[in-house]
């Protein structure tokens, strides 16, 4: 992943690169056409002054290296020839190009071989001046666009990087959702519109999603506890056959199953809803022996021994019923799912609520288990909704739960 | 006992009406809030039984016309609905208790009986079956006028039986009204059965009878 402006940025300096370096050989091209044409120019000037010289004074010049005439009784005659060559500049003591002039003359009888040279700016000067030129030129172009794209961007973008803040809170249970700002940019604006839609819609699947499971259960309730009521005065009836009496049983135990399903459901919806405001005062100590009472029997079927250790007493305020249905839950999961003749902790503080039992090891994530409908074995007769029910009682009340398990020993703490 | 059911299922209505009845109390049905409101200017009853969502109004406006007409009767709110809320008022306006359908005809059966005698304790606190006298008041069992020993559960499963005699209730229901919502977690049809074997062991200690008999694969019924 790439920031925009760095994209942006990356594009600017490819399409730059190359047009300066295209720019830089049609330069260096038509500079050195045209520095030829010049010094050829200058050459053959300079060859007519010698020739008009010897014509008008006899006088042969000669300056080497850059002028030589000699004297040669048989020469053919040869049009004007430049060429390149390299001498070395004894004075200078290195290499040094040249462009000659090679000519013939005729003068007053003599024929005259002329060969005039120019010093020649050094290839490689001349185009590391015109790279170092135009790559300056280029460097700053590039400083002066990345300086002002960053800052541009930083402007433009600015509403864009408020309405990504503010979409970062959005969250389906807050109804009165909506993005605010724009910055006055169409773009945005539209952007903001759709998101608002967007939103909008999402927020109203969820209310209606939410209340589809209260109203679904609750729908069901009625003609369930007709079903219900129906089998149970059908069992009442003297003259049933073993086998009408187990018929109508296994139905009366479906519905009586379907009802405790339906009545979870329900309370799920409940919780998630928000429909248990009142809270008060509650000793958890108390309520955690209630339950314990309640569970006693599988408790003693099972051999098992239940600790409690409370370093201060453990008060919350929050909805008796749903602290019970969570210690509900958590106690009796802890119960079902121990060995024979092991033992659970309970660990009570101000502040946290530790409860530990030895079981079989997950095979699942921990964190599965909190799902809606999950079971750790399908042959298990549960719904699979009670964690989740503690699940949401926690977030209700914003409480930290957490599943831990080593080897055999499972841990679920609850920190208020 | 003079009940009023208040109920806008027809079958569901009849169903209670046919169980209480069984159970020798004298029934009459409403199924709309106007017929309601008849039957409760013209008539006194002992229980109403109310269903909080009627088509033609809100159960809880009948609660203050009972109020006001049948002031002395015990109220039994019903509701599908489940909602705190609604209890939380209900109870408020002035309601004895509560229950959320669906629900046992057994469990209704043993939340009247309690309330009745709540309301009306004069005389009627204890419930007896022959040899068999439950103190509801100080939560005590006498065989043969010897005091039993029970547990809570023990006593609260007896006085299930008692309160529904001659009638078979099935173990689902004594699960539920023993272990509530913590039925769910166990297996408690056993445990179930070992309570009242511990129940058939006591009163048979105080030369009582046997008057729990098993019904095979539903549950048990409590009668001579």
């Amino acid at each position: 992943m790439m920031k925009l402006l760095q994209k942006t940025n990356r594009a600017y300096f490819i399409l730059s690169a190359s047009a300066f370096a295209v720019a830089g050989l049609v330069t260096y091209l038509v500079l050195s056409l045209f520095l030829e044409s010049q010094l050829n120019e200058k050459l053959s000037d300079t060859k007519d002054h010698l020739i008009k010289t010897i014509e008008l004074s006899g006088v042969v010049y000669n300056d080497p290296p850059y002028i030589e005439v000699k004297e040669e009784p048989a020469l053919s005659e040869i049009k004007d020839f430049y060429s390149d060559t390299i001498l070395f500049d004894t004075s200078e003591k290195e290499s040094v190009p040249f462009r000659l002039l090679t000519g013939t003359t005729l003068i007053n009888g003599k024929n005259y071989k002329i060969i005039i040279r120019n010093t020649l700016i050094e290839k490689s000067d001349f185009l590391l001046t015109i790279i170092l030129t135009t790559g300056s030129v280029f460097l700053l172009l590039l400083l002066s666009l990345y300086f002002i794209n960053k800052k541009l961007s930083r402007k433009i973008w600015s509403p864009f990087y408020s309405i990504l803040d503010e979409l970062k809170k959005f969250s389906p249970e807050n109804a009165s959702f909506a993005l605010m700002t724009s910055g006055g940019i169409e773009e945005f604006e539209e952007l903001r519109l759709t998101l608002n839609k967007l939103t909008a819609r999402v927020i109203s699947d969820y209310q209606v999603l939410k209340r589809f499971t209260e109203d679904a259960s609750h729908e069901i309730q009625t003609p369930l506890s007709i079903v219900q009521s129906k089998l149970e005065s059908l069992i009442q009836e003297p003259d049933l056959t073993e086998v009408q009496s187990a018929q109508i049983h296994s139905a009366y135990s479906a519905s009586v199953r379907l009802a405790k399903l339906t009545r979870s459901m329900l309370f799920l919806a409940r919780i998630e809803n928000r429909q248990y405001p009142e809270s008060e005062k509650i000793d958890l100590e108390t309520i955690i022996s209630n339950q314990i009472d309640l569970f006693s029997e599988a408790i003693r079927d099972k051999l098992l021994s239940v600790g409690i250790h409370s370093d201060s007493a453990c008060s919350l305020n929050a909805n008796v019923f749903l602290t019970e249905s969570l210690v509900q839950n958590l106690l009796g999961n802890a119960i079902k799912h121990s060995f024979r003749s092991s033992s659970i902790a309970i660990e009570l503080s101000q502040g946290s609520f530790i409860i530990s039992n030895n079981g079989a090891p997950l095979q699942v994530e921990p964190k599965k288990l909190f799902d809606r409908f999950y079971k750790a074995s399908s042959s298990s007769d549960s719904f699979g909704l009670g964690l989740s029910i503690v699940m949401e009682i926690c977030k209700a009340y914003n409480w930290h739960i957490s599943y831990t398990v080593e080897k055999n020993l499972h841990t679920i703490t609850v920190k208020f | 006992m003079k009940i009023l059911i208040i109920e806008d299922e027809k079958d569901l209505l009849e169903a209670m009406s046919g169980y209480l009845t069984l159970q020798g109390m004298l029934c009459e049905t409403a199924s709309t809030f106007f017929k309601a409101e008849d039957s409760l200017s013209a008539y006194n009853y002992d229980i109403i039984i109310l269903d909080l969502t009627l088509p033609d109004g809100n159960g809880l406006d009948l609660i203050s016309l009972i109020k006001e007409k049948n002031s002395k009767a015990g109220l039994l709110i019903v509701s599908a609905r489940n909602s705190l809320d609604d209890k939380v008022k209900g109870l408020d306006l002035g309601a004895d208790d509560y229950i959320t359908k669906p629900f046992h005809l057994a469990e209704l059966n043993s939340r009247i009986r309690s309330l009745a005698r709540r309301r009306f304790f004069e005389g009627k606190k204890e419930l007896t079956f022959n040899e068999i006298v439950i103190d509801t008041d100080s939560l005590e069992v006498a065989v043969n006028g010897e005091f039993l020993d029970l547990t809570r559960k023990e006593y609260d499963i007896l006085l299930y039986f008692m309160v529904n005699r001659n009638r078979v209730i099935t173990r689902e229901s004594i699960a539920e009204h023993i272990w509530g919502d913590n039925s769910t977690f166990a297996d408690n049809f056993d445990f179930i059965y070992s309570h009242i074997k511990n129940i058939r062991k006591k009163i048979e200690q105080k030369k009582g009878r046997n008057y729990l008999h098993n019904i095979y694969g539903i549950g048990y019924k409590f009668s001579e």
